[in-house]
């Protein structure tokens, strides 16, 4: 599977970034370029098994799916799972660092082959992709620091 | 998983008028009122921005403040955020505008 890492430095403690991450999952919306939606949230509590459905515009068509936390060590590390449609692994990493966290995430994907045949190049969409996930990063970074 | 050309419920918003980081105007058409209030204040929470209505078309929230007026055919929405960086101001902004077009009214938050 192609994998997408990248990560920042963001001023502010570990557990206010942890929160506003895996506290929510609809917050997600707010720095994930193409997310527009995160609906039905269960339960309400962030917890290994809680369950969402997400509704994502990738390049012009409207996905949507059903995603699973999979992985939850506060402040350290959260990671869930698309587990419809095509297979996607999100895996959020926390580091303090002074006075401020190191965020790292990355991004295990499957292609879609209609997908592919659009975009002509597998490379093509990993470049996407990869812009993507700066972009969340980096919005993130903006929305966290004052 | 499904895969279609629209999402389902959402609402025409468009950007009027930007005059600087954090500062926006928008108008919306619709069909029925649209209740601005659940929507625009469960993105603010989600932000941890505080947001405290005043009246019933305005909320207040740490880095500002957001009116609108919802009309029977159309809403016009006014941002102003005119405190912390311009890079926070703008990506709140952005951050309401996609509430605005995509949030579901009946769960809060999206």
């Amino acid at each position: 599977m192609p994998t997408v890492t990248h990560n920042v430095d963001i001023t502010a403690p570990v557990d206010r970034v942890y929160s506003f991450v895996a506290d929510r999952p609809e917050g997600a919306t707010s720095f994930i370029p193409g997310l527009n939606r995160i609906s039905n949230v269960s339960p309400p509590k962030a917890d290994i098994g809680q369950t969402w459905e997400y509704e994502f515009n990738w390049f012009g068509l409207v996905i949507s799916g059903q995603t699973r936390c999979t992985k939850l060590d506060r402040p350290r590390s959260y990671q869930f799972q698309t587990v419809t449609g095509n297979r996607s692994t999100w895996t959020y990493r926390f580091e303090p660092k002074d006075a401020k966290t190191r965020v790292s995430l990355e991004v295990e994907y499957d292609i879609p082959q209609n997908m592919l045949a659009r975009y002509a190049s597998q490379g093509t969409l990993e470049k996407m992709n990869q812009e993507r996930a700066a972009e969340a990063l980096a919005t993130l970074k903006g929305l966290l620091e004052q | 998983m499904s895969v279609r050309l629209f999402h389902k419920g959402a609402r025409i918003v468009v950007v009027g008028r930007r005059d600087g980081a954090g500062v926006e105007s928008w108008w919306s058409p619709h069909f029925a009122r649209c209740d601005w209030a659940p929507i625009l204040r469960a993105r603010l929470e989600l932000l941890a921005l505080s947001p405290l209505s005043e009246g019933d078309a305005e909320l207040a929230c740490s880095l500002g403040r957001i009116k609108w007026t919802a009309g029977r055919y159309w809403s016009t929405i006014s941002v102003r955020l005119e405190r912390g960086s311009e890079t926070k101001r703008t990506m709140v902004t952005a951050a309401l505008l996609k509430a605005a077009r995509y949030a579901l009214p009946a769960t809060p938050g999206h």
